[in-house]
Parts: structure tokens; C-alpha cells; sequence
């Protein structure tokens, strides 16, 4: 209580956009006027945040919002161009990680970053004291490490396996783990709830609770709304590197808050619907399980339609696009992509391989862009024209020209402007996107997996990428495209197919896509929907 | 780009050039074309007859086997291997050549076994490592040692065969290519390198070698098989190899099956110092026949300093360090987080 | 059953299976041909001759434990320029006494791998590229210290030649001694796994506080001090200085990681695996020469071995390396 007075200064300085920021003496971690650019992109202005003992604050933001930035900044990873951290009122330089843990901000990444082939043990203490001038004690460090992860798992772990032999959920407890080893003064959870069960996520939010009442401050990232207000005593949205808003709990609502962070002012009423022609079934799933023990289900998908894949992460959404682009196989059931007149036939060649797959116009945008979606240091040409280069021979001779003209018709369509000998890692995340699907156009799809297309991309870059989906759609294409945002998933689509537990749970109309009805899908209440529409 | 300009005739410049990768290739490269020229200069001043006409032959001799063998490791390092085999292909396709040469066999017949052994030896290199992951520097020093120590036996670790007589003086220093007054090996070799270029321009594979090189992951999605790429490439390492040994013939006289040895890290120091990068995806092969002259000019030029071989090799240490220091560094563990 | 069951997933885990299988039965074979070669009178001997190569696999472990393609390819010039200062610069000096010539040495060795380590780490070099100009350097400037092989070793060298207990205790087996004492102290401190996280995954290290630069000058600054002992041993095995001899090391100490099970891409490894490995090679050799194969088939045996072992061990790695699949939880 005491602290919502300086919380109100801090707040109202921050909304009314001033720099000098009164100081806050008893804030744990303050950022003032953080900014970070990466050549011509700026991640974060004007960057400002404080989070006092015993408070946990929200980090709110859309991808590429400046929040991993922010995070980064805060945790030593990267450091500011302009701006302080101040930890405990003084000024301090966190020149690098160890900086960070040293002046008691923690931070567990979104990535889960451990050493998979070391034990649970090693990673849990990994980074503590200096490998050559201390020793470890190490029947101490079992014994710290066994209380910790109980206090957080009721499944004890064996602290010498591997850590790439757990689960990934389990590695995930581990990271948090290490973390509150280090007893943090700011405990900071880059999305890292993303792979815990609710039951797990419950009693890391109890013990970041019990934590916060011995003061310990902890700023707290998640997409999920009802995380972010289960736990969260203020909320601090970001937008394009931006403050936009600070807000404390009870103040706000679900919506207001996604308001805050989508802006989505602007974007009211930007519904795109399609000429709602309908060709044949492209895609058939006939009694798929993905999952030992899951439930099997039956969809189509048809030319001509858009069609959404959500879920909470990894609930089957994941595997079922896989499978359709012939990288993975289900667990039992048939699936049918694009057989050889573009139809689902039960023609056992529609039964997908990558390769052949792509012969026959399935084309698949991966979700990791840098790791499966472009080489970095190519240039955007040859990111654009490998698999389609044999387009360009003659007589066995590539003839630049031929790709050069294509990549001008196919750039044009998805309105991508720079030139096409520049390196590709130079891009914003929203060009390299438009680059990989310019890619596919070139293989005239029949069918489009986009893999959750949009990470990352910028407002205006997105809106650009759904106009281009919608096309090929009206052109005749099958589109299925994974999303984790809800806007995308309310404005784009067709039809929604919401996964739970490795299986469709839910398949939502156009018309009954609402960000509520999507949301209780998420949780496997389908009766909800229905009654909430 | 002028000494290529001046060279090749315009419909095959045409060729090479008309990309402008290609084109950015060379001009990205200026530093390769710099130092090239730094270094003659820098040995015609300080030794006395570097820039005469007969020794800059000698060099261009001496610089077509090294680059002849590099322009195949190239090709490996393009896709983020390294080739340890080379020297012991270039042993064997020197003593093939020269015993089967001396046994009165065809040259031509000579010349195809000779590549199909560094091709085949090359493939296996490339599939193994490609089809169970295994560490390219591990299965080509076991492949080479294997091949080497065969090549042993066979000689019985002795000077064996001879060398035709037309292949003595395809690598004379003193002989000309009709008009050209440079020996035919280092035309061949050029004419290697222009082929090179043009392969990996102007070719599907050759494409996919960059791709493969700077994303495996990546690469597979965009149809790029990495066993096909991965045995093509070490193949043609192989192949080189074994031709740039069987070359050497002409030069050694007889079959002598160390004449690779010294060619382990010379080809990936030519490699390395044209500026082609170790992690894959960046480089090219004519930035490999400049890091070969470079290379080779150095040596000259330091054993013209009257430095011992001894002392040359502790300097060339040195300057590939520092070489790569200006354009081959990783990115920081900061920025891949 | 479940037992037998259990011993095998035990077998299949461990990434010695290989190479212990190897030098048993090679052990068995070179026994069974030559069953003095652990006599008291030929032990010395054998022990010499593979104190060098033992030392010299150890010199590498380091190096590839800290992944991100660590390899050390200068140890062998380094162990052939160890030779060279002790015989032609040190004992010339009068700096021959043990308390002077071996700190000294051991120095120079944890020298060369701190700048081997810095120019990795700080420099952002890869570490075929740093490694391979400080084997030319050191194969230089050995040369340049000794042109020919000549000189002697001072006495306290000529002392590790013997052995204690009538032969049953060569004491060059002192400098393998050394090398692990120093291992299991920097294992006890922590430093082995930090060198290993750093190789699993230098990221994570980076964020948990580590000092991954640090730990990787860490790293090639232990080989070198492993590959000055190694350097010591040969001067115990020549009985003199020679400039050429190192260098041919450098490849059998990779081939023994890699016959020793470590992952050249680093993050797991032992360093009984690459001694082990750095014997099996020796023992071939042994045993080929027992058989009165001709010394040219050794060349040939090596690579086929090599490359057997590799290969057994990507097998047994990839049925291990089956990691829980990303949305499992």
C-alpha cells in the first residue's frame, strides 16, 4: 500500500511522456528512457519501467512490441544506447549477464536456454561462482535444488539425467528453477509459462506470490490474457518500442488492455472476407489422432477458404500443419493434401511427403523463420529462387534474367520493395516473411500452410500480409494458417479450427470467431462457445 | 576485375559477369585483388628478380597445383565441410598417374581413372558425413589415411613409374600455350576456375551449394538435397585432388606418394585467405585462385627474404590468422540470444 | 532379464562402449601374440613410447568439450616446440634443473593455449582458422630454435625414462599422473563442467552469468599446459631435441577424440575416452608389428578403424539423442 503513491508518480510521469523521471527510491529495478536500435530498425524508445518490492508487473506487447528488447536490456544481454537502469536508486551498467544476476535481476528467456547435454544439478547451478578459484559445494546444492523444484513440481526429478532427456515442460521448470536459486531481487518471466500445464503454472504464480510478500519484484510476460490478470499488479503495455500505457489492477479489463496493445482503434472494422467461392476439398483429414490416446477428428478444408489453426501452445496445432506439409506423421488416420487434380482424393499419393508434396503445390511456411525459413546471409534473390530454380534453365544453364523478371512479378505481389541482391538478414522481419512467401508463390500453390506467418511482423506489414493470403485464397488456394494472435484469428478467418489436448476441441464459423468464444476454446469448453455467442 | 575484363573474351565474361552477384562477388572482394597486387609489389621491390617474366611463370606454375587442388576444397568449405583427404588424393592420383603412365597406358584412360578414383574416394566422403552427421574433418582425415596408406602399399613406399613426356612439359615453366606465354597447366587451371564459376553461378547445384552452406535446415525445406549436394561437392574435391596430383607428375617425374603432404593446409589456407568463410554459404571460387596466388607469392617472396622455410611457415601462420581476422569472425553469443 | 536388459541400456549409453570393447580386445590380441609386452623388461619401453600420444589426445579434449567447432590442431607442433626449448634453448642455458625447466615449460604451454584461446574467443575466430596458423607458426619456429635434430634431454628427463619396481613402474607415467591431477582439480572445481555447458550450449552459459570468453581461454590454456607434458614426454622417449617429429601428433590426437566417443561438436565427452582411444591406436600399431604386417598397412588399418568407430558411435548417439518432441508437455 505504501507504494502506490510512488507507483502514481511514476505512472502519470510516464503517461504524460516526460523524461526526467522523479526517482523512485523504493523501486527494485528502474529503466528511464531505455532505447535500443538495430541498424535501421528501432526495437525500443524511450524504454521506461519500474517495479517495486513485492509488486509484479506485466509486460504487455505484441511481437516486436520492444518487449524482448526490454527484457534483454534488463537482463545484461545487449546494452542500451541511450537511457540508465537503476537498481536500488544507483545507476548501473549491466555490461553482461553476470552484471545482471550480480545486481539480483534474473531473468528465465522465452527460448529455454540450458545445456542439454549436462545434468539437471549442472544446469541448476550453472553460472554460480568461478569454475577455478571456489568449489562447489556440492551435497549443499543438491539439497537447495530438491527443496526448490518441489516447492514448484510435485514430481521430483532425477538431478543427474540429462537435461535433454526431460520433458520439455520439465526443462522449462528447470530454467525457472535456476532462477529462483539465485534468490532474485526482479524476477523476470519472459513467456515462460507457455509450456506449463495450468497445475504447474498455479503454483509457480503461488510461489512468485509467496516471494513478492518477502519483496521480490518480478515483471511478468505472457500472450494469456488470463495469466497476465491473474497475476499481475500493474500492467505496462508497449507498442512499435513504445510506452503506451500504464495501468494498475483493477483499473482495466481484459479488452482495454488488448486495446492498449493492439491500438486496435485503427484497425476497427478491418474484417477481410473472400468472395466466398468455394472450390473442391483440397485438404481431408479422415480420423486422425495425432497423440497416443487422443481423440480422432475428421475436417476438410476447401479451395478458396482461409482457414485458422489455434490453441493454447502445443496442443496438437503444431503437429496437425506439420503433418499436412508431410513433416511429420500422425499417430493413426489418414490425411489427404492436394492429390493429383489439386483434390483430397482418397488417391494414396495425396498421402503427403515434403518433396512430393511441394511437386503437387503444397507449400509450407515454417514458424522459425531464421532457422527454417532462410539462409541470413544469402541474398533475397536466392532465398526467393532456390526451390523453383529449375524454372530459370535452359539448356541446363540458370538464366538470371528468367529469375530476375519473376521475382519482379512475384515481389510486386506481395508488395516487397527492396532490391533483390541485398542480404536477407538485413530485412525487418515483416520483408523476410514477404520474401519466403513470394518464395511459394513462384511454386503455384494449391495449397498454403502458413505456420503462424505473423511472429514478429510490424502492424502495417501484417495487414499487407493478410491481403496477399486472401488473394490467393480468391484465386483458388486452400489456405491453412496457424496463428497464435487472436485479432488474426477474429479478422481473417474463414473457419477456426481450435486444438486441445493433441485434438480439435472446437471448429468455429466466421461469424462466431469472437476473441471470448476463441478464448474458452483455448481451455476445451466448447459448450461455452456456444452459448457465449 | 580488370585482369578477368582483360582476359576472357566478352560472350564468356558475358557469362560469368552478367550476374551481379557475381559481379558483387569480385567487387565485395576488393581486398583478395589488393592484396594479390600488394604482395608482387612488395616482392618485386625487395627481391631482386620476383618480376621477372621466367620467376612469374614459375609462380603461375607453382600456384595452378596448389589452386587446382584449393578450387576443390573450395567447394567443400562452401557447404561448411573441410576436406583432410586432399593430400592423400593428390598421392594418389601423382603415383596412378605416373605408374600407369609408365606401364605405356593412354593418357586420356590415365587422366579418367585418375578421376574417377578422386570422385569416387569424394563421394564417399560426402555421403558419409551428410548421412549420419558425422564430423567432416574426422571421416575425410579416416578416409584419407585409408586411401594414403593404400597408395603404400601399392608403391611399397617407393619413387615408382614416370610421367609421360607431354605432361613434363605441359607444366614447364618455360613452355607457352600457343600464343600465351605461360605454361598450359596454368591455363587449364584458369579455365578450371572460369568453369568453377560458372557451375556455381549458373547452376541449380551450384546454387544450392550456398544454401546448403549457410542453412542445412533451411536448405532441406527448399528441396535442396543435402546427401546430393554434400557427395557432389567432396566429389569434385576429390576429382580436383586427384587431378592436381596427377599433374604434379610432370613436375616430380616419377610417382611419389608424400608430393600432397604439403598441400593439407596450403589448399585451406588458399581457401581461407581468398576469403571464402569456414562457417559456410560465403565465398566463391575466384577468391580462391586469388588466395592461391597470394599464397604462393608469399612463399616466394619469404623464401626471397632469404627466410628459412622454416621461418616462412611460422609467418604464414601468422598472416592467415590475421587474414581472416578481417573478414571471417562468428557473430557474438550476445546477438544469437 | 530385466537386469541383462538394463546392462545393455547401460553398454548403449555410454559413449566408451566403443572404445573400451577396442582396447580390450586389442589388448587381448597383442597379449596373446606378444605376451612379454608387460614384462618388467619391455614395459618401459612400450610405456614411452605411448606416454606421448596418451598426453597429446589429452591436450585436445578441452578444446572440443567447448563446442561451437573447438578443435586444438596446434598441440602436436606444440608438443614438438616443448622438445625444441627444453633441448635447445633451455639445457644450453644451464636452465636444464627440473624447478626451473618445468615450470618454464608448462608456462609456455598454458601461453600458446591462452593466445590460441583468446584469439577464439575475444577474436571471434573460428578455431580450425586460429589453430592452424599456431601449428605453422610453432612448426616454424621450431625449426628456427633447432634446423636439425640434435642435443641431449637434461637428467631429471632422462630419470622419467626408468622405472621403479624392476620395471613394473615406468616414470614416465608421472607426466599422465600430472595431467590427470591437474584435470581432477579443475573437475572439482567445477571448471570441466563449465567447459562442457559452455560446449552444450554457449547461450545458456552466457546467460546464467558464465563467462564464456573466460572459460574458453580456460580451455585451450589446460590443453596447452597437456600439451607441454606431452612435449615432455617425448623428450623422455627421443632422449633429444627434434623439431620435425611433433607435428605428426596432431592428427592421431583427433582421430583418438573421436575413437574416444567425445562429440567433436563438444558439450559431452570424457577424458578416459580419448586416452583410451589414443592406446587402441597404439595397440594396433603393436599388434600389427607382432604380426610382421608390413609397417605400410598401419596407415590404412588407422583410417578404417577410425572411421568404424565413428560411425558405431553416431549409431549408438542417434538412438540416445531421441530428445522429447516440442508440444509433449
Amino acid at each position: 500500500m505504501i507504494n502506490s503513491e510512488i507507483q502514481d508518480v511514476t505512472l502519470e510521469t510516464a503517461e504524460a511522456g516526460v523524461g526526467e523521471t522523479p526517482v523512485a527510491v523504493s523501486a527494485i529495478v528502474e529503466a528511464r528512457g531505455l532505447s535500443k536500435r538495430f541498424g535501421a530498425t528501432r526495437a525500443l524508445v524511450d524504454g521506461s519501467l519500474s517495479v517495486a518490492p513485492g509488486e509484479v508487473v506485466a509486460l504487455l506487447g505484441e511481437n516486436g512490441s520492444g518487449k524482448s528488447t526490454l527484457v534483454k536490456l534488463l537482463s545484461g544481454v545487449l546494452s542500451p544506447d541511450e537511457g540508465q537502469i537503476l537498481v536500488g536508486g544507483t545507476v548501473v551498467r549491466l555490461r553482461s549477464p553476470r552484471a545482471a544476476l550480480a545486481a539480483g535481476i534474473v531473468t528465465v528467456f522465452q527460448e529455454i536456454l540450458a545445456a542439454r547435454d549436462r545434468s539437471v544439478l549442472d544446469n541448476l547451478w550453472l553460472g554460480h561462482g568461478s569454475p577455478v578459484l571456489s568449489r562447489p559445494a556440492v551435497a549443499d546444492r543438491r539439497r537447495l535444488a530438491t527443496e526448490a523444484w518441489r516447492r514448484l513440481s510435485a514430481q521430483d526429478v532425477d538431478l543427474d539425467r540429462p537435461l535433454g532427456e526431460l520433458t520439455l515442460m520439465e526443462q522449462q521448470i528447470c530454467v525457472v528453477v535456476r532462477a529462483l536459486l539465485r534468490d532474485p531481487k526482479l524476477l523476470v518471466l519472459d513467456e515462460s509459462t507457455s509450456t506449463l500445464d495450468v497445475e504447474l503454472r498455479d503454483r509457480l504464480f503461488d510461489e512468485v506470490r509467496r516471494r513478492a510478500a518477502d519483496g521480490m519484484g518480478c515483471l511478468f510476460i505472457s500472450h494469456r490474457m488470463d495469466e497476465v490478470m491473474a497475476i499481475a499488479d500493474r500492467f505496462v503495455a508497449l507498442r512499435t518500442g513504445q510506452v503506451v500505457g500504464i495501468r494498475r489492477r483493477g483499473e482495466v479489463d481484459a479488452r482495454e488492455l488488448i486495446r492498449l496493445i493492439s491500438g486496435r482503434d485503427v484497425e476497427a472494422g478491418a474484417r477481410r472476407t473472400g468472395t466466398g467461392r468455394r472450390g473442391a476439398p483440397a485438404v481431408r483429414l479422415d480420423d486422425v489422432t495425432l497423440r497416443p490416446g487422443t481423440r480422432p477428428f475428421t475436417a476438410t478444408v476447401s479451395r478458396g477458404e482461409i482457414v485458422g489453426l489455434a490453441g493454447l501452445e502445443g496442443h496438437g496445432q503444431d503437429e496437425l500443419i506439420r503433418c499436412l506439409a508431410g513433416l511429420h506423421t500422425p499417430h493413426s488416420g489418414r490425411v489427404y493434401v492436394a492429390g493429383p487434380k489439386g483434390r483430397a482424393d482418397d488417391d494414396p499419393a495425396a498421402v503427403t511427403n515434403y518433396r512430393s508434396g511441394v511437386a503437387r503445390g503444397v507449400v509450407y511456411v515454417p514458424r522459425d523463420r531464421k532457422v527454417e525459413g532462410m539462409a541470413d546471409v544469402l541474398p533475397i534473390i536466392d532465398n526467393y529462387s532456390m526451390p523453383t530454380l529449375k524454372r530459370d534453365r535452359f539448356a541446363g544453364v540458370l538464366r538470371p534474367r528468367r529469375t530476375k523478371s519473376r521475382f519482379q512479378r512475384d515481389a510486386r505481389t506481395v508488395n516487397l520493395t527492396p532490391g533483390r541482391q541485398d542480404s536477407i538478414g538485413r530485412l525487418s522481419g515483416g520483408n523476410q516473411q514477404k520474401v519466403i512467401i513470394a518464395r511459394w508463390l513462384a511454386a503455384e500453390p494449391r495449397v498454403i500452410l502458413l505456420n503462424d506467418p505473423t511472429r514478429g511482423v510490424d502492424l502495417k506489414t501484417k495487414h499487407e500480409l493478410y491481403d496477399v493470403f486472401r488473394g490467393l485464397a480468391d484465386a483458388g488456394a486452400a489456405v491453412v494458417m496457424l496463428s497464435s494472435e487472436v485479432d488474426e484469428l477474429v479478422h481473417l478467418m474463414d473457419r477456426v479450427l481450435v486444438f486441445h489436448d493433441g485434438s480439435l476441441s472446437a471448429e468455429l464459423a466466421a461469424d462466431d470467431v469472437t476473441p471470448e468464444s476463441l478464448v474458452s476454446a483455448y481451455f476445451g469448453s466448447p459448450a461455452v462457445v456456444a452459448g457465449g455467442h | 576485375m580488370s585482369v578477368i575484363t582483360a582476359v576472357v573474351p566478352p560472350r564468356i565474361r558475358n557469362l560469368i559477369e552478367v550476374s551481379p552477384r557475381a559481379r558483387g562477388a569480385l567487387t565485395s572482394g576488393p581486398i583478395q585483388i589488393v592484396t594479390v597486387v600488394a604482395v608482387f609489389l612488395v616482392g618485386a621491390a625487395t627481391v631482386p628478380g620476383f618480376a621477372q617474366p621466367f620467376s612469374v611463370k614459375a609462380m603461375l606454375v607453382i600456384a595452378s597445383f596448389l589452386g587446382i587442388a584449393a578450387l576443390g576444397q573450395t567447394f567443400v568449405v562452401l557447404i561448411g565441410g573441410i576436406d583432410l583427404s586432399v593430400p592423400a588424393l593428390i598421392g594418389a592420383g601423382n603415383v596412378i598417374g605416373a605408374r600407369l603412365s609408365g606401364e605405356g597406358m593412354n593418357s586420356v584412360e590415365v587422366i579418367a581413372i585418375v578421376l574417377v578414383v578422386g570422385l569416387l574416394v569424394g563421394a564417399v566422403n560426402g555421403l558419409v558425413t551428410s548421412v549420419w552427421h558425422l564430423p567432416p574433418l574426422v571421416v575425410t582425415l579416416a578416409t584419407g589415411s585409408v586411401v594414403g596408406g593404400a597408395i603404400l602399399i601399392w608403391t611399397n613406399a617407393t619413387l615408382s613409374g614416370s610421367a609421360p613426356t607431354w605432361l613434363t612439359k605441359f607444366t614447364s615453366a618455360a613452355s607457352s600455350t600457343g600464343p600465351v606465354p605461360v605454361a598450359p597447366v596454368v591455363v587449364l587451371w584458369l579455365a578450371l576456375a572460369v568453369a568453377a564459376q560458372v557451375f556455381i553461378r549458373r547452376s541449380r547445384p551450384g546454387r544450392q551449394i550456398f544454401m546448403l552452406g549457410a542453412n542445412r535446415q533451411a536448405a532441406e525445406l527448399m528441396l535442396v538435397s543435402e546427401r546430393g549436394i554434400s557427395a557432389v561437392c567432396f566429389g569434385l574435391s576429390g576429382a580436383l585432388a586427384g587431378l592436381a596430383g596427377f599433374l604434379l607428375a610432370g613436375f616430380t617425374g616419377a610417382g611419389l606418394f608424400t608430393v600432397g603432404d604439403p598441400y593439407l593446409f596450403q589448399s585451406i589456407a588458399a581457401v581461407v585467405i581468398g576469403g571464402t568463410s569456414l562457417l559456410g554459404g560465403r565465398g566463391g571460387v575466384i577468391r580462391t585462385v586469388l588466395g592461391s596466388l597470394t599464397l604462393v607469392e608469399l612463399t616466394t617472396l619469404l623464401v626471397g627474404q632469404s627466410l628459412s622455410s622454416a621461418a616462412q611457415q611460422a609467418v604464414l601462420g601468422a598472416v592467415i590468422v590475421c587474414v581472416t581476422a578481417l573478414y571471417g569472425r562468428d557473430r557474438s553469443v550476445r546477438d544469437r540470444i | 532379464m530385466p537386469d541383462l536388459a538394463y546392462a545393455a541400456a547401460i553398454v548403449r549409453r555410454s559413449p566408451l562402449t566403443v572404445v573400451v570393447a577396442l582396447v580390450v580386445v586389442l589388448l587381448g590380441v597383442n597379449l596373446g601374440l606378444s605376451p612379454t609386452m608387460l614384462s618388467g623388461h619391455q614395459l618401459p619401453n612400450t610405456v614411452n613410447l605411448l606416454v606421448p600420444s596418451v598426453l597429446v589426445a589429452m591436450a585436445s579434449v578441452p578444446a572440443v568439450m567447448s563446442g561451437r567447432g573447438g578443435i586444438d590442431l596446434s598441440v602436436g607442433p606444440l608438443l614438438g616446440f616443448v622438445n625444441v626449448v627444453l633441448v635447445g634453448v633451455l639445457v644450453p642455458h644451464s636452465l636444464g634443473s627440473v624447478w626451473v625447466s618445468l615450470p618454464l615449460l608448462l608456462a609456455i604451454g598454458a601461453a600458446i593455449g591462452l593466445v590460441n584461446g583468446i584469439a577464439i574467443a575475444y577474436g571471434r575466430l573460428q578455431p580450425v582458422v586460429v589453430t592452424l596458423g599456431s601449428y605453422l607458426v610453432l612448426s616454424g619456429l621450431a625449426l628456427v630454435v633447432m634446423p636439425q635434430p640434435v642435443g641431449v634431454v637434461p637428467h631429471w628427463v632422462t630419470y622419467l625414462s626408468g622405472a621403479w619396481l624392476g620395471g613394473y613402474l615406468p616414470r614416465s607415467l608421472l607426466l599422465v599422473v600430472g595431467a590427470l591431477v591437474l584435470w581432477r582439480f579443475l573437475h572439482h572445481r567445477g571448471a570441466v563442467g563449465t567447459i562442457l555447458a559452455t560446449g552444450s550450449d554457449d547461450r545458456a552459459a552466457f546467460t546464467s552469468g558464465v563467462r564464456v570468453s573466460r572459460v574458453l581461454c580456460l580451455a585451450y590454456a589446460s590443453g596447452g599446459v597437456f600439451a607441454a607434458l606431452a612435449g615432455i614426454g617425448l623428450s623422455v622417449l627421443i632422449g633429444s631435441g627434434d623439431p620435425t617429429v611433433g607435428r605428426q601428433y596432431t592428427l592421431a590426437a583427433v582421430a583418438a577424440v573421436a575413437l574416444g566417443g567425445n562429440a567433436l561438436i563438444g558439450g559431452r565427452g570424457t577424458m578416459v575416452g580419448p586416452m583410451l582411444g589414443a592406446s587402441s591406436l597404439f595397440l594396433i600399431q603393436t599388434m600389427l608389428s607382432s604380426l610382421k604386417v608390413s609397417s605400410l598397412w598401419i596407415q590404412v588399418v588407422y583410417g578404417a578403424v577410425l572411421l568404424f568407430a565413428v560411425c558405431g558411435n553416431a549409431m549408438l548417439a542417434t538412438r540416445l539423442s531421441a530428445r522429447p518432441k516440442a508440444g509433449l508437455a
